[in-house]
C-alpha cells in the first residue's frame, strides 16, 4: 500500500503537471486521428489506434468530455477513454478529470430503417480527477490512510442506449451514434443505500447525452 | 398539436432531469436557495422576541447520517419547546461532495427554527471547503441573541497538516475580548482543544484564552469525537461539551437563563 502511494503522490504534487498528463492524453489521439487521416492507401489501422471518437455532456465525468474508444466481441464490448473539463463559471472552480469506461452491450441490437437501437448498454467507470487538493491516499500528515476512501478516484457503474446509423465504409465518419447514460459513483451509492427512506434512487444518479463518431 | 405535445414533454422532461446533471462528482455548484444559509438563518434568528431564558439545540457529524438527521428534525419539530435554533457542530459532509451538502441542507431547511452549520474536517476534503463557503459562509464567524454572543472557529487543524492557520487563535482573541454588553458567550468548534488532531501548538493557547474569559463564556461545545462528553479542565474555569454524531439519535439541548445554564443528551 506504501509503495503504491508513493507512486501516485507525486503525480498529485503538481497540477501543471496533472493538466500536462490530460493535454498530452488528449494530444495523443488527435495526432493519431489526424496521422490516419494523412494516409492515402488505405491500410489496416495500428492495433492502438481507436475505432471511435466520443464527444459527451455532462454524465459526472465533465462539462464537455472529449474521448476515444475501442470495440471488441462483435460490438459487445467497448473501452472508452475520455478527457473532461468543467469551466470555472459552471463548476465553481475549473476541473479536468480523467475516465476510463468499460461498457458491455448485452442484447442483440433493434434494427428500423436506417437505424439501430442499442436499448442496453450497462458498463463500469473510473473518474480520476486531476489535482493537488484531491488524493489517492489519505496525505502524509494523517495516521495512514485516515478517511479510507480516495477523494481524486471515484470508481462508478453506467446504464443507457445508443441510436446509431448503419454504418457506411467508404465515409470518413462511417458510423453516428447518439446516446444518453446514467452514472452513479461508489461514494453516491454507498450514501444511498445507507438512506433508502430519505434519498431517492434519482439522487444519485448524473444524467449525460453523447455523441459517437466511428472512424 | 402533436408538436405542442412533444415540446410539453421535452419541457417536463428537461425540468426534471435539471437535478440529475452533474458535471463532476467534485463540482461546486449551488443554487441561490442553497447559499449563504448561516446569514440567512441569523437574519431569522435576529427577528425572534429576546427572552431572558432560551434554548438551543446542538447536533454533530451528521456525514452521511441522512435518515437518522430527519428524523431529528421531525423530532424536534414536535417539541413544545421555544427553541432559538439549531447548531450542527461539523462534519456536515463525509466526502466533502456538493451533492452531501444539498442533501443535508435539504433535510435541514424542514426545522421550524433557524439552524447554523460549522465546518467539520470532512467537510474540508476535496472541494468541500469552498462548498461550505458558498453553502454556509465563513469559517470564522460570530452571531448573538439575547444578551448572548456565539462565536463558531474551525478548528480542523490536521486538514491543513498544523501549518498554523488553523485555528486562528488572534481572531478568536479579538472575539472574546469583546464581550463588554453581553451576559454569555458560547463557543463552537468541530475538533476538541483536547483531541489528537488540534494543532498540539494551539492547544494550551485555546485554553488559556477561554480561561482567562470564563467570567462571561459559559461553555465551549464539540464535535468529531462520536461520542458524548463534557468535561471540567480547570476549577472555577469553563466546561467543554462534546456533543455525540447524529447517527446516535441523540442531541444536547442547552437552556440559557439569564446567566447560567443547563445541558441536557436528549435522545430521540
Amino acid at each position: 500500500m506504501r509503495l503504491l502511494q508513493s507512486l501516485i503522490t507525486p503525480i498529485e504534487l503538481s497540477r501543471n503537471f496533472s493538466k500536462r498528463i490530460a493535454l498530452s492524453f488528449l494530444f495523443c489521439f488527435t495526432s493519431m486521428w489526424y496521422a490516419n487521416g494523412q494516409d492515402s492507401v488505405r491500410r489496416q489501422k495500428h492495433w492502438a489506434f481507436p475505432d471511435h471518437a466520443i464527444i459527451q455532456f455532462a454524465g459526472g465525468i465533465g462539462y464537455v468530455s472529449v474521448g476515444a474508444g475501442y470495440t471488441a466481441r462483435k460490438e459487445k464490448l467497448k473501452l472508452v477513454l475520455l478527457y473532461g473539463y468543467v469551466p470555472e463559471s459552471i463548476g465553481g472552480l475549473p476541473i479536468h478529470a480523467a475516465t476510463a469506461q468499460l461498457k458491455w452491450m448485452p442484447l442483440k441490437p433493434f434494427r428500423f430503417k436506417n437505424f439501430e437501437l442499442q436499448s442496453l448498454v450497462t458498463g463500469l467507470l473510473v473518474n480520476y480527477t486531476f489535482g493537488k487538493q484531491y488524493f489517492a491516499f489519505s496525505p502524509e500528515y494523517y495516521p495512514f490512510n485516515y478517511y479510507g476512501h480516495p477523494t481524486s478516484i471515484h470508481a462508478g457503474i453506467l446504464a443507457g442506449s445508443e441510436i446509431y446509423t448503419l454504418p457506411k465504409k467508404n465515409k470518413k465518419i462511417k458510423q453516428w451514434g447518439l446516446y444518453y447514460e446514467l452514472v452513479s459513483y461508489d461514494v453516491e451509492l454507498v450514501s444511498y443505500f445507507g438512506n433508502t427512506q430519505t434519498l431517492s434512487f434519482k439522487d444519485v444518479l448524473s444524467l449525460g447525452f453523447g455523441i459517437r463518431m466511428r472512424i | 398539436m402533436l408538436r405542442f405535445f412533444a415540446a410539453f414533454l421535452l419541457i417536463t422532461f428537461g425540468v426534471s432531469c435539471k437535478d440529475l446533471f452533474q458535471y463532476n462528482p467534485n463540482e461546486v455548484r449551488l443554487e441561490e436557495k442553497d447559499q449563504n444559509m448561516n446569514a440567512k438563518n441569523i437574519q431569522k434568528l435576529q427577528a425572534l422576541p429576546q427572552r431572558d431564558s432560551f434554548k438551543f439545540i446542538v447536533i454533530g457529524d451528521s456525514q452521511r447520517f441522512y435518515e437518522d438527521l430527519d428524523e431529528f428534525v421531525d423530532n424536534v419539530n414536535g417539541l413544545n419547546d421555544e427553541i432559538a435554533f439549531v447548531l450542527l457542530n461539523g462534519d456536515i459532509s463525509d466526502f466533502g461532495l456538493n451533492r452531501e451538502f444539498i442533501w443535508i441542507n435539504a433535510i435541514l431547511k424542514k426545522l421550524k427554527y433557524p439552524y447554523i452549520g460549522v465546518i467539520g474536517n470532512h467537510d474540508m476534503l476535496a472541494n468541500g471547503r469552498l462548498i461550505y463557503n458558498k453553502m454556509f459562509g465563513a469559517e470564522d464567524f460570530t452571531f448573538e441573541y439575547s444578551g448572548s454572543k456565539f462565536i463558531c472557529l474551525n478548528t480542523n487543524s490536521y486538514e491543513v497538516g498544523h501549518d498554523g492557520s488553523i485555528p486562528d487563535l488572534p481572531w478568536l482573541q479579538q472575539e472574546v475580548n469583546d464581550l463588554a454588553g453581553y451576559k454569555n458567550a458560547f463557543i463552537f468548534s468541530h475538533v476538541p482543544p483536547f483531541d489528537n488532531e488540534f494543532d498540539p501548538s494551539k492547544k494550551n493557547r485555546f485554553f488559556e484564552i477561554l480561561g482567562a474569559a470564563s467570567h462571561k463564556v459559559r461553555l465551549s461545545i464539540h464535535g468529531h469525537q462520536h461520542k458524548y462528553s463534557l468535561f471540567l479542565p480547570k476549577e472555577n474555569e469553563l466546561e467543554y461539551l462534546v456533543v455525540s454524531t447524529i447517527y446516535k439519535r441523540n442531541y444536547a439541548l442547552i437552556t440559557v437563563i439569564d446567566n447560567t445554564y443547563r445541558v441536557e443528551q436528549k435522545f430521540f
